[in-house]
């Protein structure tokens, strides 16, 4: 039994780490590119929400490139978030784990 | 084992292949051993190491024979793998919740204790003693249409048996001799104990006696009535 519980006391720390690793990632790429029309014109903001507000970043008019670009960070912050869930429910998982009483 | 963990590491494997690394590399760890399954077909080994960690680990013999430029970290991204930095050296490990990825390579000289930096590959990996032995003797199994070379098991389990006795923590030595003697049976079932027995005298004379006096220190007689058959 000593050998599945210090596998899962590996795994707590390494869930642990990736918990953090998860969280970093998803502050670096949050936000979100709004379109709004001026005038004739389209210009972009970077939306953020910053506690209970919700902060507009000016990025002016951009390229096609740049756009696909945030699409893609937003493809990327979803499959992070559902990852980060994935990790919390395996910290959980591994701590019931490890609480549970060991029989001979 | 989970079939999406499964289904990740082969992704990995295509990736690394499709880009001309898988080459490079070495697959050891609890991974090798699930590849062995392919080597043992048609004897009794059935990959019975279900105690394993998600750690996937590459060695990579020689960093300087590294030809392409293919960053890890972006190749393997959209797939939902983070760099993680760990300890006060820096190594770089990629972090997914079914695999955790980690590249090793031998430890040269005297060791610096530092990471290897592996700049075509956007990674570095951990240097640890007696890698080279691993990588001496190697075997190629076929997955899908492509071919990945692991350590040879009489290498892999050998190599086992020597670091066991220098691990910190119980339940890894523990692991690593419930490894070794699996691959054991499976090599003399397939009747490989000759294999066996060149691989262990190939070795240099300090380090056969640190496999016999750490398996008798540790009254482990399992293995060592197992080798003690074959050696002699």
């Amino acid at each position: 039994m000593s050998v599945i519980k210090g596998v899962l006391k590996e795994e707590l720390q390494n869930s642990l780490d990736m918990l953090k690793g998860y969280k970093r990632e998803i502050v670096k790429i949050k936000g979100c590119l709004v379109r709004k029309k001026v005038g004739k014109h389209y210009y972009y903001y970077l939306a953020k929400r910053q506690g209970k507000k919700i902060k507009f970043t000016y990025k002016g008019p951009i390229s096609e490139e740049i756009r696909k670009a945030y699409t893609q960070q937003r493809k990327m912050l979803n499959k992070y978030k559902k990852l980060l869930l994935q990790v919390k429910n395996q910290i959980k998982f591994i701590r019931r784990a490890l609480r549970g009483k060991e029989t001979a | 084992m989970e079939k999406k963990q499964r289904e990740l590491c082969l992704e990995i494997l295509r990736r690394f292949n499709e880009s001309g690394i898988l080459e490079n590399f070495i697959l050891i760890g609890s991974w090798a051993a699930y590849f062995y399954n392919e080597y043992f077909s048609g004897t009794s080994y059935l990959d019975r190491l279900a105690v394993k960690t998600r750690d996937i680990d590459f060695l990579i013999d020689n960093p300087r024979k590294i030809k392409r430029d293919v960053n890890i970290p972006k190749l393997l991204e959209d797939l939902g793998f983070i760099v993680i930095y760990k300890g006060s050296g820096g190594y770089i490990k990629l972090d997914h919740p079914d695999l955790l990825l980690e590249f090793l390579s031998p430890e040269l000289g005297k060791g610096t204790g530092k990471p290897i930096p592996l700049p075509k590959l956007g990674v570095n990996a951990v240097a640890l003693r007696f890698l080279s032995f691993l990588s001496s003797n190697t075997i190629e199994v076929k997955v899908e249409n492509f071919y990945v070379t692991l350590p040879h098991p009489a290498n892999f389990a050998l190599h086992k048996l020597i670091i066991f006795q220098r691990r910190f923590k119980e339940e890894k030595a523990l692991k690593d001799r419930n490894t070794a003697i699996e691959v054991l049976k499976a090599l003399i079932n397939k009747g490989e104990s000759d294999t066996i027995k060149q691989v262990f005298d190939s070795m240099p004379k300090k380090w056969q006696n640190k496999i016999v006096n750490g398996l008798d220190k540790n009254q482990d007689k399992n293995i060592l009535i197992i080798l003690q058959k074959i050696i002699k």
